[in-house]
């Protein structure tokens, strides 16, 4: 405070390099994302072909996306899809992390790197795979290891049946988002100062008990991060979707992005394909908002 | 399950160490079964799926490497990775190191746009700035509207880590670069970055597991052009192509998990230590 007057023409000098500093990020933030979310809600309320004129028609491209059976499931889907997969995968990775902070040693490093490797994997990759674990046929892994396992009853059409093609896309989102929960809250679990276990260890807690009372509730706050993370991932379900089934057969897997890039780039249906985004943009949003409702309560500082 | 921590080592802990060994193996074994299949002929697979390749076979690789264009795919997308990649980082830096440090009024409201920015999904901006770029003549140059999709959706999430990575170094030692004369980006570059190896590499896993795996942007671009064909895209127009072929497929597939698989082991270190020393709490 003393040498506020002294500083005051250095500071500006400081904020105005600052702002030079951003405007670089700031210009590409603006093109790339600004400019084209407003455009995107004024173009959900018009009706446009992609060339022509740009007609003002309301409501009318929601309306049309809640009657529309096809859109109403797609979107429906793209929300089965977002919940369980980010049980899965919080479930998954909170279960991991607790192993690996358990085990920590040789084994811990390496299950580490090897628990967090679906996660970096490209959709399109893991999709493949899967699609040749899951191929209906016995050259299916899946099915060719049940017919081995004198299983074949279990065998199924995995990716071709109303019953499972959504229950299997969700596992494997999650499954993959999983190894970021996982690396998240064990970096989270190694922050806690080893002085806060001293008493339980006295009192001859087991570790079951040291998770339930003392790691979980510290790792909460990164949990509830992770999650908004996770879940804006597993509504982004396209890629997966598209390597695997295409959505189909028969629109069965059909999920929101993939109806609302069908609708924009070959139907040419702009606005109705921009009403679709907007949708799965506000439904994202209150999923957030309700996870971390779910998830809510204090943080404990440490 | 009761684990009882004294000095012996507890049976809780060996049937724990088992589990964990047990999921390994089911982790491992996609991968490992499709690197054997992709040593395999066709008629080897049709003939028994189960059975090990009489002699590895590496005509599928060079096959789907050349005819299949793996290789030029994938050259493609280490082009746009490395653009994107410098570019976020760099933009990234700057815009970080001016927030944390350099006393730009109300970086509240900004933090709080970076985070909205962050969670918003790209479903809610892929179709307009599909038509500014097109309206700009971008797409027939190859690579460049991939390449800035990538950048400006990376940026917010990677602005904030980095900002809270600068709040960490002490801000003593940049008014003491400064009454010392030297200039912001001088102290930026010689004294800050030194001290930022950790965040710098996570943030660059992240962003290159999503650039080197992005697929709705990297077709939106391409749906008129041939040009500049990203992995992702290349390797669903190889799936299209070779259908069920499956020895093809999982070599194409082994092919592009390498690269990631080399990078992440080798930069794993600091990846960790670059999300512990962030404090990643909520």
């Amino acid at each position: 405070m003393k040498n506020r007057k002294k500083q005051s023409g250095v500071n500006r000098k400081v904020v105005i390099a600052g702002l030079f500093f951003m405007l670089p990020a700031f210009v590409v933030i603006l093109i790339t994302i600004l400019i084209p979310l407003i455009w995107n809600i004024y173009l959900s309320f018009c009706d446009w072909k992609g060339g022509g004129s740009i007609s003002f028609v309301g409501m009318q491209n929601y309306i049309q996306s809640f009657t529309t059976a096809a859109t109403r499931d797609a979107i429906l889907h793209s929300v089965f899809i977002g919940i369980i997969s980010t049980l899965v995968s919080v479930v998954l990775g909170v279960l991991l992390a607790l192993a690996l902070y358990r085990i920590q040693g040789r084994l811990g490093g390496v299950a580490r790197v090897i628990f967090y490797s679906p996660s970096m994997m490209p959709m399109t990759v893991l999709g493949l795979l899967f699609t040749f674990i899951f191929a209906a046929s016995d050259k299916g892994l899946l099915n060719a290891l049940l017919g081995a396992m004198g299983l074949g009853t279990l065998q199924h059409a995995w990716l071709s049946d109303k019953g499972t093609v959504l229950w299997v896309i969700a596992m494997i989102q999650g499954w993959r988002a999983s190894g970021t929960i996982m690396m998240l809250s064990y970096t989270a679990m190694l922050n806690i100062p080893h002085s806060l276990f001293e008493s339980a260890e006295l009192e001859g807690c087991n570790f079951r008990k040291k998770a339930c009372h003392i790691i979980l509730p510290l790792i909460k706050p990164t949990v509830r991060l992770a999650l908004s993370m996770t879940l804006v991932w597993a509504f982004k379900t396209y890629d997966l979707v598209w390597t695997m089934t295409k959505g189909g057969p028969a629109n069965m897997s059909m999920t929101a992005p993939i109806m609302m890039i069908k609708t924009g780039f070959s139907y040419n249906q702009y606005g109705y394909a921009a009403a679709i985004g907007m949708i799965s943009t506000v439904l994202i949003g209150i999923c957030i908002l309700s996870g971390r409702f779910i998830l809510r309560g204090e943080s404990y500082e440490y | 399950m009761n684990i009882k921590t004294k000095k012996k080592i507890p049976a809780g802990y060996i049937l724990l160490c088992l589990a964990v060994v047990l999921c390994l193996a089911v982790y491992i074994f996609p991968v490992a079964f499709a690197a054997i299949t992709s040593l395999k002929s066709t008629d080897e697979f049709y003939a028994s799926i189960w059975a090990l390749p009489k002699e590895f076979l590496v005509s599928n690789y060079a096959k789907a490497f050349s005819v299949g264009k793996i290789g030029t795919y994938m050259m493609n997308s280490v082009i746009i990775s490395a653009a994107s990649l410098v570019s976020i980082q760099v933009l990234a830096l700057l815009a970080a190191y001016a927030l944390s440090r350099l006393k730009i009024p109300h970086v509240e409201i900004f933090l709080m746009a970076l985070l909205l920015m962050q969670v918003l999904p790209t479903e809610s901006m892929i179709i307009p700035l599909y038509i500014i770029v097109s309206k700009l003549h971008l797409l027939n140059i190859p690579y460049i509207s991939t390449i800035l999709g990538y950048v400006g959706w990376s940026l917010p999430g990677t602005i904030i880590i980095l900002k809270n990575f600068f709040d960490t170094v002490p801000s003593d030692l940049l008014e003491a670069a400064r009454i010392d004369g030297s200039g912001e980006l001088n102290t930026m570059g010689r004294i800050i970055l030194p001290l930022m190896k950790g965040p710098m590499v996570t943030c660059l896993i992240m962003n290159f597991t999503y650039v080197w795996g992005e697929l709705m942007w990297a077709q939106v671009t391409t749906l008129l052009t041939d040009k500049g064909v990203t992995i992702t895209v290349g390797l669903l127009n190889f799936q299209g192509q070779y259908g069920t072929n499956w020895p093809l497929l999982t070599a194409a597939i082994v092919m592009i998990l390498v690269p990631l698989i080399v990078i992440f082991v080798v930069l794993q270190k600091y990846f960790v230590a670059g999300l512990t020393a962030g404090g990643v709490k909520g």
